[in-house]
């Protein structure tokens, strides 16, 4: 097929843009596709907090225990234990209440782990409503105004990298919208550091950890992305004037204008 | 919608169409209403809604905390291997968007006077 075939899977609430190129067949694509969206939904029969018949809403309520969670709740639960000591704390998925909520990091978990799905597929670009992870090329990828509001794509952009070279992932988090979804785990408050903090780097999940852990912590979090090997776009605030104050890490992967 | 030369011609499989979502916008003749400032050790955050007939229809951020000149200054000053630059928003042919992709009433408090000022629970 030389068309790339292009669907919009829903699940968990949000829309999941997956793009495949080179496919044999359309036999070949529906069946990726198939598998993918089948991965993401399992992530919802998992993790919904909202929904009360899920191994992640019965630990919550404590009426299950980490012990008899299925493998892949206790491996998300573990993923976030270690961004929580990598991060120093920055990102925390142990919320305020006491609740474990790992929902900062289970749609971009999902996604990674759907992505063993299209292992047929030459060349591949899922974009996660915000969370973006490529395959076999480059892809011009757009950083998002921090004022658009819910899924950002087709909306006007602030910055636009490559990734599929050095870089397959982005993930963007904004302390303006869900200022009240992060928490600064020093003053226990909603975090209000930056307007938007955009990370690339080479796994998703990473990318997705550090940009939530530095909205929540600041400029020390930020320090520590860089030293882990990952890029940082960081949109400061806006300007009076028009326009916005950003800061760029020195690798960040911006693309060439021609 | 994800931009590319022949996109489109691809039909959906089993799952929903491509379609964008439809963009949500102020009802013309709706009535705006703007939260108190409220200032923090971050900066000064200001809500602002719209409501026609009772409903909201918009919320935007008058203000935004970091937008103080002296405070981008302390972010910016705290990071120094690090570029400064001013970003603009553009229009760019581009495959996807990373953005904070979750919307929620942020600036509570000061949404929460603006609600209050509207007659809205």
């Amino acid at each position: 097929m030389t068309e790339p075939v292009q669907v919009r899977l829903r699940a968990m609430a949000m829309a999941f843009d997956v793009t495949l190129y080179g496919v044999r067949s359309e036999v070949a694509a529906k069946s990726a596709i198939e598998g993918v969206h089948r991965e993401l939904l399992r992530a919802d029969d998992l993790f919904s907090l909202y929904r009360t018949d899920t191994p992640m809403a019965a630990l919550a309520n404590g009426t299950a225990t980490i012990s008899e969670m299925p493998d892949e709740v206790r491996e998300v639960l573990r993923l976030c234990e270690s961004y929580r000591v990598a991060t120093n704390g920055a990102f925390d998925a142990n919320r305020p209440d006491g609740v474990i909520d790992p929902t900062g990091i289970v749609k971009t978990w999902a996604v990674a782990n759907a992505t063993k799905r299209l292992g047929a597929v030459p060349r591949w670009l899922i974009s996660a409503s915000g969370d973006v992870v490529a395959h076999g090329g480059e892809f011009s990828v757009g950083i998002a105004d921090p004022n658009v509001k819910g899924d950002p794509a087709g909306t006007k952009v602030l910055d636009v990298i490559t990734l599929g070279g050095d870089f397959a992932a982005v993930a963007t988090s904004g302390s303006a919208q869900v200022a009240d979804h992060i928490w600064d785990p020093v003053t226990g408050e909603p975090a209000r550091h930056f307007l938007q903090a955009s990370v690339a780097g080479n796994d998703l999940v990473e990318c997705d950890v550090w940009a939530t852990a530095i909205c929540a912590g600041g400029a020390p979090v930020v320090e520590r992305a860089v030293a882990a090997g990952l890029e940082v776009l960081i949109v400061a605030g806006a300007r009076s004037q028009g326009g916005y104050e950003a800061v760029a890490s020195a690798g960040w992967p911006r693309a060439q204008v021609s | 919608m994800i931009v590319a030369a022949g996109f489109a011609a691809a039909p959906p499989l089993s799952a929903e169409s491509a379609a964008p979502d439809p963009t949500p916008s102020a009802a013309p003749g709706g009535e705006t209403f703007a939260g108190p400032p409220i200032t923090n050790a971050r900066g000064t955050y200001q809500a602002q809604i719209t409501v026609e007939n009772g409903v909201v229809t918009d919320v935007v951020a008058l203000q935004a905390g970091t937008s103080a000149p002296e405070s981008v200054q302390v972010n910016s000053m705290a990071i120094p291997a690090f570029r400064q630059e001013v970003l603009d928003s553009q229009t760019w042919d581009v495959a996807a968007v990373s953005g904070a992709s979750f919307t929620s009433p942020a600036f509570t408090e000061s949404l929460q006077g603006a609600f209050e000022d509207a007659g809205l629970p």
